[in-house]
Formats: structure tokens, C-alpha cells, sequence
């Protein structure tokens, strides 16, 4: 499901932190489900929740478990932090205690997510993804692009199976844009060059698609799988479940198109992030 | 284990380092275990930490990202400030390029 949230000039921090959280624990479907806070009018959603996948853990912090989409035994964690005005804080974990409200093995990505009122103009707005493969934030206004999605088992997890099946991941820093490929950290993963499980930082290994066109010139989409890996783990490739890498160029900023079955994806620097 | 072996387990975050000297009971998970210490020894709840085993080394160390709490137990002792990697260096075009 995503959520093109776009807030109302009375937006509050307040309004925020409750309609982030009813989108990621299924609460809303409809924009009417949205707060006071928000522009219904303005505001999209596209695609259904998934269900049984996000659990809020504490009724303080903003704190969610994610069962993996496939390895049904492998549940991670995140948290929200928010200032006095804004998301600031996007932190993923292997594990958590509940007695004491802590994250376990955990790494945190600064950003800002500001309710900054919703302009026809500027048509900016806070675009929230929640699947069974991923939950991502992007606020383009405030270079924004931040995600955590399951990754597949390979050869190295399955031995060390401590680690991870969830990255975070970073679209301003990703093939091409930014520091470049360098925006992907599995918190808690076997490393070799420590011989332990370590934090490690992943890069991107994806087959570059070619611009082509059909006979009537439109141009053709084509979806290449993302492999996370990091030299670390031996480069040893893990699949970004609901990642796929585009073609130079083809979408200009923070776009929508469907599939052929009418799947509706978000883009992002040469990305596209399934909706459903 | 030096420095730079923390920086590549840590991945060259900033933040510190300690080493975990307390007992550790049988049957418990040890990230989860020193993780629950530290956060008794700090007060925070809200730091990130990673806690890794090295048993060559016959040591547990746990990671913060942060230098600003105080650590109000004995059974961690400071290792280390982890530094992030220089930026890297800019060399500007020669003329004519």
C-alpha cells in the first residue's frame, strides 16, 4: 500500500505521528481514515495493507516488529524518533526486549519528515510504502528516500543465521546518484573480514537494463532483480525483496506507474518499489 | 584487537566502544543480555547499540552511536572512540581538461 500523505496547513506533529502509525498498523484504507491533519482532498492511496506483517510492540515509542515476507521465522525491528516538530529517526534491529522498550544489534538513519502543509503547486508531499516486503519513507522536500526491506537467504546467512534478513536502505545513495551505491546497512550480519557478525554496509548489484521502445515508441519498463552484498560477507548477493533496478533515466523524481497486471510501483533514481 | 578491527566490525562509525566483563547466564541470548546491562548502566533505552561476540579474542564488546551518556557500571570497560572515514579527497581538473 502507499500513501501519498499530504498534509493540511493545520498539520500537527501530533497529527503526524498518529496517521504514520495507523498506515503502518493498518488502520487506514480510505483518505477519510486519515486525521484532521491531513489533506484528504490532496491526499492518495494506492494499492491494500498487508496484514499480520506489522505489529506495534510499545505503546510509547514507536516501535513495530515486521515478519519477514517469505522466512516466516525471521522478525525484525524499527522505531520511529520524532523531535518536538518532525521525524528525525528511522532506526532497524535484529531483535527486541519488551521489558525494557531496547532495541537489540540496531543501527539508526538520521532524516526529517516535516508535515509541511500541501501546496497544488508544489504538489509536495510524504509518500509512506507499507508491504509484506518493505516499509519506506520519501519526502522529497526534505531529500528523504529511506527504507528497510527483507533480503533473501544466501550461503552466509544460512550458516551464520544470526543475521539479518532486513536492510535499511538509503535511494539517495544508490547506483548512479549520490555517494554512489553505498546506502545499504544490514545492522547485524556475518563478516569475514572479522570473523564475527559485524554492521555491514551493502552495495548494489543489479544488470544494467537498456533503453529500448516498441513499435508504437513507447518505452519499455524492464525490472532487474537488486542484489544487496557487501565485500564483507565475501560479496555474497542477498535478493532486495520488491526492489528493482530501472533504466537510466526513465523516470524523472518520485513517479507511479502499473505494471501489466496493473501493479502499481513507486520510482526513485532509476528504482521502482512494488506498492502492493 | 585494535582499533581498526572495531572500525571494520562497527563499519567506521562514529561512536564508542565497550568491552562486556560481567558474567553472562547460561541459556540467554548474549546481544540480549549485555544489551539489557548497558541499558542499566546508562538509563537510555533510546541508544543504538550492536553487541558482538569475539571469541577469539575470549571477549563480548557492544557499540553505541553515541558519546554522550554516561556508562554507571564496572562491568563495561571503554575501548574505544570509533571515527568515521575522512571525506574523500577532491582533485580539481587540470586546465585544458
Amino acid at each position: 500500500m502507499l500513501v501519498r500523505y499530504r498534509p493540511s496547513s493545520t498539520c500537527t506533529l501530533a497529527n503526524l505521528q498518529s496517521d504514520i502509525n495507523k498506515i503502518i498498523t493498518g488502520q487506514v484504507s480510505i483518505v477519510t481514515d486519515l486525521s484532521s491533519g491531513a489533506d484528504q482532498t490532496n491526499s492518495v492511496i494506492y494499492g491494500t495493507y498487508p496484514t499480520s506483517v506489522y505489529t506495534r510492540v510499545n505503546g510509547s515509542t514507536y516501535t513495530y516488529s515486521k515478519v519477514h515476507s517469505t522466512e516466516a521465522s525471521y522478525t525484525h525491528y524499527f522505531r520511529l524518533s520524532y523531535s518536538a516538530s518532525e521525524l528525525t529517526g528511522f532506526a532497524i534491529a535484529q531483535t527486541y526486549t519488551s521489558g525494557s522498550d531496547t532495541l537489540v544489534n540496531s543501527s539508526s538513519k538520521t532524516l526529517t519528515v516535516s508535515p509541511y502543509p500541501y501546496d497544488n503547486y508544489y504538489k509536495n508531499t510524504i509518500d509512506i510504502l507499507v508491504t509484506n516486503k518493505g516499509f519506506m519513507i520519501l519526502n522529497p522536500g526534505m531529500n528523504c528516500y529511506y527504507g528497510i526491506f527483507d533480503i533473501g537467504h544466501n550461503g552466509v546467512t544460512r550458516t551464520y543465521n544470526s543475521s539479518m534478513l532486513m536492510m535499511g536502505q538509503d535511494f539517495n545513495d544508490v547506483i548512479n546518484y549520490g555517494t554512489p551505491n553505498a546506502g545499504g546497512t544490514i545492522p547485524y550480519s556475518y563478516s569475514f573480514d572479522t570473523l564475527s557478525y559485524a554492521t555491514l554496509t551493502t552495495n548494489h548489484n543489479a544488470i544494467n537494463a537498456i533503453r529500448k521502445q516498441t513499435a508504437s515508441n513507447n518505452a519499455v519498463v524492464i525490472e532487474n532483480p537488486v542484489y544487496a552484498a557487501s565485500t564483507a560477507a565475501g560479496n555474497a548477493g542477498s535478493l532486495m525483496y520488491g526492489v528493482y533496478k530501472l533504466q537510466t533515466g526513465l523516470f524523472s523524481g518520485v513517479q507511479t506507474y502499473k505494471d501489466s497486471s496493473n501493479v502499481y510501483r513507486l520510482t526513485i533514481n532509476d528504482y521502482a518499489i512494488l506498492v502492493d | 584487537m585494535n582499533k581498526d578491527f572495531l572500525q571494520r566490525a562497527f563499519n567506521s562509525k562514529s561512536g564508542q566502544v565497550y568491552a562486556y566483563t560481567g558474567t553472562i547466564p547460561n541459556g540467554v541470548s548474549v546481544p540480549v543480555h549485555v544489551t539489557e546491562q548497558f541499558v542499566s548502566a546508562t538509563g537510555n533505552n533510546l541508544l543504538n547499540t550492536v553487541v558482538i561476540p569475539l571469541p577469539q579474542f575470549g571477549s563480548t564488546v557492544i557499540y553505541v552511536d553515541s558519546d554522550s551518556m554516561t556508562v554507571n557500571s564496572e562491568e563495561f570497560v571503554f575501548l574505544t572512540d570509533l571515527i568515521p572515514d575522512p571525506e574523500p579527497e577532491v582533485v580539481p581538473p587540470a586546465e585544458g581538461e
